[in-house]
């Protein structure tokens, strides 16, 4: 399991949605500080997050799950 | 304001825990399994893991396995669901067999065993259990499962959990890491 793509290149403002595709709950988390999380997505629920700065992120429930996106120049 | 689609691309980890000592056994004894005997030893097997978390649940105070067992739990139940739907629709009915009943034993003894640890060794007993499981599973999966599927929907089911079976194991290896040397 993993994110797709796991790592992504975007305009500042863009906004990002993740989507579990997956039959199990994931959830999308700051990685370094776990300064913002998506709280838990089950099946088919989406979340979106609005691109300002380069981010690392993960999923808090399978810690090896990571992924990362920045802001073009 | 452009919008972008990320995808968790999950693979199912069904089967998941599966097979744990059903490895030993079924490269002893090569048995035969029937697509419902596979069934029934996917979903003891998922058991016997959620089993071991709600030990760990109860037993643990340590916040990456308290998480791990969480998770394990959790993603188990809803293998075992994605399989009951599958046996449901394919008109299958889980069929008890020996290595399910190998599995049922082997897992009565760690849990004895986990049970028995004294509080400051139960985390690490428990993590290493996770990822020898997880090993053999995946391994049990790959080479013997899989290969024993006939029918083309349940065997989809088993490779596509491949990938999760995986991710568990790394996740165990990285809580078991915090453990070495104690």
């Amino acid at each position: 399991m993993k994110f797709f793509p796991d790592s992504l290149a975007v305009n500042k403002g863009d906004t990002v949605r993740f989507v579990n595709k997956d039959l199990v709950v994931h959830d999308v988390t700051e990685e370094l500080k776990q300064t913002w999380t998506s709280s838990p997505l089950s099946t088919g629920k989406s979340w979106d997050l609005v691109i300002t700065q380069n981010v690392a992120y993960f999923c808090s429930l399978h810690v090896v799950m990571k992924g990362k996106i920045v802001v073009k120049r | 304001m452009k919008m972008i689609k990320l995808f968790v691309k999950v693979n199912l980890l069904l089967l998941a825990i599966m097979l744990m000592q059903a490895l030993p056994i079924l490269a002893q004894e090569n048995p035969t399994l029937s697509d419902p005997e596979v069934a029934h030893v996917a979903v003891v097997a998922n058991q016997i893991d959620i089993s071991y978390a709600e030990i760990a649940k109860k037993r643990s105070k340590n916040k990456a396995v308290l998480k791990f067992a969480e998770t394990m739990a959790n993603d188990h139940n809803a293998v075992i669901d994605q399989a009951a739907a599958l046996a449901e629709k394919l008109g299958v009915t889980p069929k008890d067999n020996a290595v399910s009943q190998q599995l049922l034993a082997d897992a009565e003894k760690t849990r004895k065993t986990l049970e028995a640890s004294s509080r400051k060794a139960f985390d690490k007993t428990y993590i290493d259990n996770e990822v020898a499981y997880h090993k053999a599973v995946i391994a049990a999966v790959k080479g013997l499962l899989i290969p024993e599927t006939e029918n083309a929907e349940l065997k989809e089911l088993l490779q596509n959990v491949m990938p999760a079976l995986e991710t568990h194991l790394k996740h165990a290896e990285k809580v078991q890491k915090e453990f070495e040397g104690k």
